[in-house]
């Protein structure tokens, strides 16, 4: 009786361990950049931690734990930019990677004058998603 | 366009994130050589994936279409 629930206990500790050791895990963060966040706020110091595709977190992050990290010394961390009347839609079917857009570090275009050739149900669609097409940015 | 979720940095939106130098950033095309990309964009994230990564394109295609509210 005592040896069975002393193990559980070394058990149960062993448990919390583990959760705590894989609770602060990120896919990405970067670290020690000028973070200009978009709403106006002067920038300020801090970690940018992804998990999932989303923001995970922004602060200091120097003791967790991440798949990888990049050092922003020195460089502004800001929100992806939106170009709010892109017309690549053409670019995008020349290369869909569309390096002008990205090189300028727009993530997201709103696309279309009216009628557009983007998106289409095309883009989203079962066949598409296997094969090589897909956006390399958001298109609106 | 009503993107609820997009354009600011802020815990649980998408990352959709620039690294750059602002000393260094800058547009290289002119009329006479329109075609030049611009340089000074370290990281591009979309939606969590570098698509430039440390300066380079990396080839990856993250991005969605995304619907505002006037979709039908």
């Amino acid at each position: 009786m005592g040896m069975t629930r002393s193990w559980l206990m070394a058990l149960g500790a062993l448990l919390s361990l583990t959760a705590h050791a894989a609770q602060p895990a990120f896919d990405l963060i970067i670290e020690n950049g000028h973070i200009i966040d978009g709403t106006g706020s002067p920038w300020y110091s801090a970690d940018l931690g992804i998990r999932g595709g989303r923001i995970a977190a922004i602060g200091k992050l120097t003791n967790a734990v991440a798949k990888r990290r990049i050092d922003a010394a020195g460089a502004v961390v800001a929100p992806g930019f939106i170009d709010m009347l892109g017309q690549s839609e053409f670019t995008i079917l020349v290369d869909p990677r569309v390096p002008s857009k990205i090189y300028q570090g727009i993530t997201t275009e709103i696309t279309g004058e009216g009628n557009s050739p983007a998106p289409r149900r095309s883009v989203n669609s079962r066949r598409c998603r296997r094969s090589a097409c897909g956006l390399p940015i958001g298109v609106c | 366009m009503r993107l609820a979720d997009r354009g600011v940095l802020k815990r649980g939106l998408w990352a959709d994130v620039v690294v750059f130098d602002p000393q260094s950033i800058a547009d290289r095309s002119t009329f006479s050589a329109p075609n030049q990309l611009a340089v000074g964009m370290r990281w591009v994230l979309v939606n969590g994936v570098p698509v430039i990564a440390a300066g380079e394109m990396t080839g990856a295609k993250p991005g969605r279409v995304l619907r505002g509210p006037g979709f039908k």
